[in-house]
């Protein structure tokens, strides 16, 4: 199986995942919802959309094998 | 070991055995087990090949092929909030609360904010009882420390998979949001709704549903592509307010629901396209709407009072599965 890597934290598509700008359903039913908090989260001044795209980086990372499918179609380079 | 109905005797054969279950029976059948690697739940509701009721059985879910250890914990209002903090790092959390608890509220209005949820697969069902004996006989939740019942407070089991697993909890809803739906804002959270901004005007959800037929008084919220139904329990037209089994949230969106198939093809077609499930619960709303009992279904699992992945779900069918990696 090839390896995978979730792409670095850098990449714009993390910040647009969870301020709306980039809609994408991810196949993970905690993800889905993870997100909708974090944006519910940056909507009440709880989060910055630089600490919610941090946190949605790390549970990635925690499960890269889960997410794969989902990241190669996010981030299409 | 299948997932089904077993005598009491031979579960706590198992018990006794060190094996790692959630159990599930009625109030009267998880008095006096032993205690072990377990945490319950009651209901007298089950899948076991046909849709049933039974009050003297105990339905098993057994994870001791693949457990590597388990952590039991038991919570009250106070601190279900720290659920995830002994989850081990390669696993998943099972929980049992008993229906209309403070530790439930909590839990269904906060628990997608608890620290660390999101870190591991927390799923769980909400106990109860025979709907005939609902405000007579009381829900119960055991937890296999001592194998006391408890009649409020949240059953916790931490169960710890080795590395090579990925372990991750799905949910499947047989309704589908109504197209022509206005979007439906509340502004307050609770489980008691009547006025609402229903496309931005002001109005009220127990005249919206009042126009509708029963099958339509449903709610459903889109959480980024996650389907969650707030079906209601009753309309009160005298004083215009509508009761849900699960809190609606203030601020956020609703829309009307509706059926999208047959619940038992629904069922048994889905559920046979997943391989490795572990756990799977599905709600009474389901059995009773789906007229179920004494159907045939190709996947057991037990009848709950409310599911939980995450967060508090109703008229949901919750899994847990699991994959090598």
């Amino acid at each position: 199986m090839e390896t995978f890597v979730v792409p670095p934290r850098e990449r714009p598509e993390w910040k647009q995942l969870v301020n709306g700008q980039l809609q994408y359903e991810f196949k993970n039913y905690a993800f889905k919802v993870f997100i909708f908090q974090l944006s519910k989260d940056i909507e009440r001044g709880k989060r910055t959309v630089d600490e919610a795209a941090d946190e949605l980086y790390k549970l990635c990372c925690k499960y890269e094998y889960g997410v794969r499918e989902d990241c190669k179609n996010i981030f299409k380079n | 070991m299948e997932n089904k109905l077993y005598t009491k005797d031979e579960v706590k054969t198992f018990i006794l055995q060190g094996r790692v279950m959630l159990l599930a029976g009625s109030p009267r059948a998880l008095e006096g087990l032993p205690a072990g690697k377990w945490i319950a739940g009651s209901t007298v509701y089950f899948i076991d090949k046909v849709g049933l009721k039974d009050e003297e059985r105990i339905f098993v879910y057994d994870f001791t092929n693949i457990a590597k250890d388990v952590f039991l914990e038991v919570f009250d209002e106070n601190n279900i909030n720290k659920i995830a903090f002994n989850s081990f790092e390669t696993g998943f959390t099972l929980l049992t609360i008993p229906m209309d608890t403070l530790v439930l509220e909590n839990f269904s209005k906060n628990s997608l904010s608890y620290d660390g949820i999101f870190d591991y697969p927390v799923a769980g069902f909400v106990a109860g009882v025979d709907i005939e004996k609902i405000g007579v006989e009381k829900s119960v939740v055991v937890s296999g420390m001592d194998g006391k019942l408890l009649y409020d407070k949240a059953a916790v089991m931490h169960v710890k998979l080795s590395n090579d697993y990925y372990v991750h909890s799905e949910i499947l809803n047989f309704d589908e949001i109504e197209p022509d739906s206005p979007e439906i804002v509340f502004p307050k959270t609770s489980y008691v709704q009547s006025s609402c901004l229903i496309d931005g005007k002001q109005g009220n959800i127990a005249n919206l549903f009042g126009t509708l037929p029963f099958e339509r008084q449903k709610l459903v919220q889109n959480q980024c592509g996650a389907l969650i139904n707030r079906e209601s329990v009753l309309i009160n037209s005298l004083k215009k307010e509508v009761q849900f089994y699960a809190p609606i949230v203030a601020g956020e969106k609703y829309r009307l629901g509706r059926k999208r198939e047959n619940y038992i093809d629904g069922f048994n077609k889905k559920l046979n396209t997943k391989n490795n499930v572990l756990l799977c619960l599905s709600c009474i709303i389901y059995y009773l709407h789906g007229d179920f009992e004494g159907k045939k279904f190709s996947y057991n699992c037990i009848i709950t009072y409310g599911e939980i992945a995450y967060q508090l779900l109703n008229k949901t069918v919750v899994t847990v599965e699991v994959e090598k990696i």
